[in-house]
């Protein structure tokens, strides 16, 4: 004879109420770690993302820096587009914009690039000068990197990429006369965009002949 | 032969926990608990604040970079110049977007005298000195001396 | 017997006590289990996010060393802006070295677009700054130009034009059979004789064909009329060159001794009986005639006088450093002589009117002067700096249009600077020296000998002197003298001038006082940064060079200068 059927009130295993009430507690347990969990993982999800927006705001502009903080100025902005052609460097003619001297920002297609005029390599040094033909201040410089363009005769490079769009604002009415720009960008963060504003100090400004 | 009595043979093999076994269960869940809660939320004020220090890196480049095309003669205007947290604007008046919401700026702009002395010049200009905070400490400094126009 | 209730010797432990043992030790691994598990995994959760300061901190740093290179890069410039010549520096790869600037270790070194130390005459200088804050390094390059070592100016600009043989300002007409050329027997006989104009018309400038012009070189004026421009090297001109404006011509103002000296007559004073000394001072009429010889002397001496007349073999001797203020004409004629005394003896005589040399020597021996037959020739060479013949400036009462005749066969051994005067050279008479006239007229037979060794080679003349910056540019000091003359501008008032702008020349550091900032002129730098970081992302986005940071200067700026 076992044991339970000689001690009837000892027999094994749970009640009803005590496994419903463990079951209870192991799932408010359970939920109560699930959550946590899940609260953890999404901050932290959350917070890599908005960090890697704000490290790539960061890394722009350090980026643009290098173009803007040496910039002599502004030459022409073009409201529509959003495009930019900025004097980098002054070194051939002094005081004239020279075609090699320029470069256009442009904010479009979810990237930031630079553009510049880069003659080809085979072409002597005196070819290249000569055909380094100075620009007038009122000239059309997005229409002279366009003939270049047509001419394969520029090259760019990506700034700041997964960028929704970007707008400019200038501290004078005529983009030559502006000695600080503020750059507003819009990045994209998985979703949830997060906006930069960079702003811009030509410390060395120059007005072209 | 005398069988145990079915009393004590029931209290040797009565399953659970006894009070003193959950109790220390639920000391041991508990600390560790904490521990977890703590590490996460001491990662996470890690996180935010490496986010202020760069947002507040980039808040006085912006800064510093704008005042440097100020006359000289107009810098020390701007000894003292302060925004709130939250509510910084560039010099020509554009407010910052969100995600600068925890930062505000100040500027110090006092003359200084710089001695090379290998040189044997002494050079007098403006020390600049923008500072990045937030609701508790600075987050940011940089400054940048800007020397006085020649004749 | 009782039995006690764990007393197991007298039974086996039941089963279920063995199951429970059982189980409470697979609950404690679990528990254990569940604790390593958070224990690992909080442990890496913790450790990801070690990193989040130091990204801030490097934000930050690199922020701070950028703008400490800034500050570094624009002290630098400003230490160059006083003057200072990187190439005198025992090591100008170490400008400056190890200072602390904003808040990071700064770095600088001056050279040339090589890397090498910069030359003494550089002109173009790569300022290379380096800044560390905490480990991170921001490197930038400036390109600095500075000007040329500029000649002070000194005495370059000559308020008497010696710099020229003869400078007519409004008219000069050399006839057939008249010569102007070198003096043969000055100590440049080869020397070239520089023409001076100050008039713009080709009509004014009267050369005869057959006139005997020697070495002579052409200067006119910026505004001369092309046809007059186009006489330069031709026609008997060996060369010559355009002028700047603003060549001066000024007359000397009344002495300031003649104030204060002392009254000798009242009366003209014809000093006709015996040979003399004449004490100093002021006189009325002289006359000096009947082979007398009148001795002035002193060291210096102040005489003054109305009309001066030498004549009848009359000499006026000349010991000493003598200063003559003739208040009316100035007459040496039949066999009359003006004679320095000896080598150290020196005269300047402010005309105020009309100057006669007719039949008389100036500046020879009296025996020249008595000699009817006298030709230049036979004159000893003196320095015709030591008589100088200077009309009164017209602002204090000299002559416009003064008549001075050299005639008869005269010979006269000055430098002439009357720029109101009309010259006028005539009857086999000479002039050696050199002259500065309104209207000079050397006629037949006449000639103008000039002392080439007067002309100091740095005046207006000479295009690469110290009184341009650029060819055909004055410099800054030069122009500013010059445009400040007025009509009653005396040579004295321009000597006063340049002494004092010409001594704060812009090529010469000034010295700071004690405890002071150093001055410095913006001229003396100036600078541009070079896109170093733009330009290397721009190699590196085309696969170019791996330089880092720190672009390669010398490429480009040598590439720019093989095209100038």
């Amino acid at each position: 004879m076992n044991s339970a059927a000689r001690h009837p009130g000892a027999r094994r295993g749970l009640t009803l109420v005590e496994l419903l009430i463990a079951l209870m507690i192991t799932a408010m347990m359970g939920l109560a770690i699930g959550s946590m969990m899940t609260m953890v993982g999404s901050a932290t999800g959350r917070d890599s993302v908005e960090r890697t927006a704000l490290l790539r705001a960061h890394a722009g502009q350090v980026r643009l820096r290098a173009y803007m903080d040496n910039a002599l100025s502004i030459l022409q902005h073009d409201k529509d587009t959003q495009a930019t052609v900025i004097w980098l460097y002054d070194k051939l003619v002094t005081d004239s914009v020279n075609l090699r001297e320029i470069r256009l920002l442009t904010v479009a297609d979810g990237l930031v690039t630079v553009e510049w005029v880069a003659f080809p390599e085979n072409w002597s040094p005196t070819m290249q000068d000569a055909a380094d033909v100075v620009l007038p201040s009122d000239s059309d410089f997005i229409a002279a990197m366009a003939a270049q363009r047509a001419l394969g005769q520029t090259k760019s490079t990506t700034l700041l990429n997964h960028v929704q769009d970007g707008s400019w604002a200038l501290s004078a009415a005529s983009p030559q006369d502006a000695e600080r720009a503020r750059l507003t960008l819009t990045l994209d963060a998985e979703g949830s965009p997060v906006q930069a504003l960079y702003a811009f100090g030509l410390k060395d400004h120059t007005i072209p002949e | 032969m005398h069988p145990s009595s079915p009393r004590s043979t029931a209290a040797r093999t009565r399953r659970g926990f006894t009070l003193l076994e959950a109790l220390f269960g639920c000391v041991i869940l508990s600390v560790t608990m904490l521990a977890l809660g703590v590490a996460v939320s001491a990662g996470q004020r890690a996180s935010i604040d490496s986010q202020k220090a760069v947002l507040g890196a980039m808040a006085v480049d912006d800064m510093l970079a704008e005042l440097a095309t100020v006359p000289y003669a107009s810098l020390a205007g701007y000894h003292g110049f302060s925004q709130a947290v939250g509510a910084i604007e560039s010099i020509d008046g554009d407010p910052y977007p969100a995600p600068f919401w925890c930062v505000g700026r100040r500027v110090a702009a006092v003359e200084q005298e710089i001695d090379v002395p290998s040189l044997g010049v002494k050079v007098r200009g403006m020390a600049v000195i923008a500072t990045a905070f937030d609701e508790v400490r600075d987050v940011a400094v940089a400054e940048v001396f800007i020397p006085e126009p020649a004749e | 017997m009782n039995k006690l209730p764990n007393d197991m010797t007298s039974s086996p432990r039941p089963e279920g006590a063995a199951r429970a043992d059982q189980r409470r030790g697979v609950a404690m691994l679990l528990a254990l289990c569940a604790v390593a598990t958070v224990t690992i995994v909080t442990a890496s959760y913790v450790a990801s996010r070690e990193s989040a300061p130091l990204i801030g901190d490097n934000a930050l740093h690199n922020v701070v060393a950028k703008w400490a290179n800034t500050s570094a890069g624009d002290l630098a410039v400003a230490a160059l802006e006083t003057g200072l010549d990187p190439a005198s520096l025992a090591d100008p790869a170490k400008f400056m070295d190890s200072m602390t600037v904003a808040g990071a270790d700064v770095k600088v070194s001056v050279t040339d677009a090589n890397g090498d130390p910069p030359p003494a005459d550089a002109t173009e200088v790569v300022v290379t700054i380096t800044a560390t804050k905490d480990g991170l390094t921001s490197t930038s390059q400036r390109i600095v130009k500075l000007p040329p070592q500029e000649e002070p100016v000194g005495d370059a600009l000559d308020p008497e034009l010696n710099e020229f043989g003869v400078y007519a300002r409004s008219w000069l007409t050399v006839e057939s059979g008249a010569v102007l050329g070198p003096w043969q027997v000055c100590p440049n006989p080869l020397g070239d004789v520089n023409v001076g104009l100050g008039f713009t018309s080709d009509s004014a400038l009267e050369v005869s064909a057959s006139a005997g012009l020697v070495s002579t070189k052409l200067f006119v004026p910026s505004a001369a009329a092309s046809t007059l421009k186009a006489r330069i090297g031709s026609g008997g001109f060996a060369g010559g060159a355009v002028l700047p404006d603003g060549v001066p011509l000024l007359g000397d103002p009344v002495p300031s001794q003649y104030a204060t000296s002392t009254v000798q007559t009242l009366t003209g004073l014809i000093l006709s009986l015996s040979s003399r000394l004449l004490n100093a001072g002021t006189y009325q009429d002289l006359t000096i005639t009947s082979s007398k010889v009148i001795t002035m002397s002193g060291s210096p001496a102040f005489y003054s006088c109305n009309d001066l007349i030498i004549e009848n073999s009359g000499v006026l001797l000349i010991s000493g450093d003598i200063t003559i203020y003739v208040r009316d004409d100035l007459v040496v004629q039949s066999l009359g002589a003006i004679e320095l005394a000896d080598a150290s003896s020196r005269v300047r005589i402010i005309v105020t009117d009309d100057l006669t040399v007719d039949n008389g020597g100036v500046g020879v021996s009296r025996t020249v002067a008595r000699d009817a037959n006298r030709a230049v020739w036979s004159a000893a060479y003196i320095d015709p700096s030591r008589v100088q013949i200077i009309g009164l400036s017209s602002a204090q009462g000299g002559t416009v249009g003064a008549n001075y005749y050299i005639r008869g066969k005269s010979v006269v051994c000055a430098a002439i600077h009357s720029p109101n005067a009309n010259i006028d050279v005539s009857g086999s008479a000479s002039l050696a020296g050199r002259a500065t006239a309104d209207v000079l007229r050397v006629r037949t037979g006449s000639c103008v000998m000039v002392d080439a060794s007067l002309n100091k080679q740095t005046g207006f003349t000479v295009a690469d002197g110290p009184l341009y910056k650029s060819a055909g540019v004055l410099k800054d000091s030069v122009a500013t003298v010059l445009s400040n003359i007025t009509a009653s501008t005396t040579i004295a008032d321009l000597e006063a001038t340049m002494a004092v702008a010409f001594a704060t020349d812009d090529s010469v550091k000034v010295e700071p006082v004690d405890g002071d900032v150093t001055p410095r002129t913006a001229d003396s730098a100036q600078s541009t940064t070079w896109p170093a970081a733009a330009m290397a992302l721009e190699e590196a986005a085309i696969g170019g060079s791996t330089k880092g940071m720190l672009f390669d200067v010398a490429t480009l700026t040598a590439s720019a200068e093989v095209v100038e």
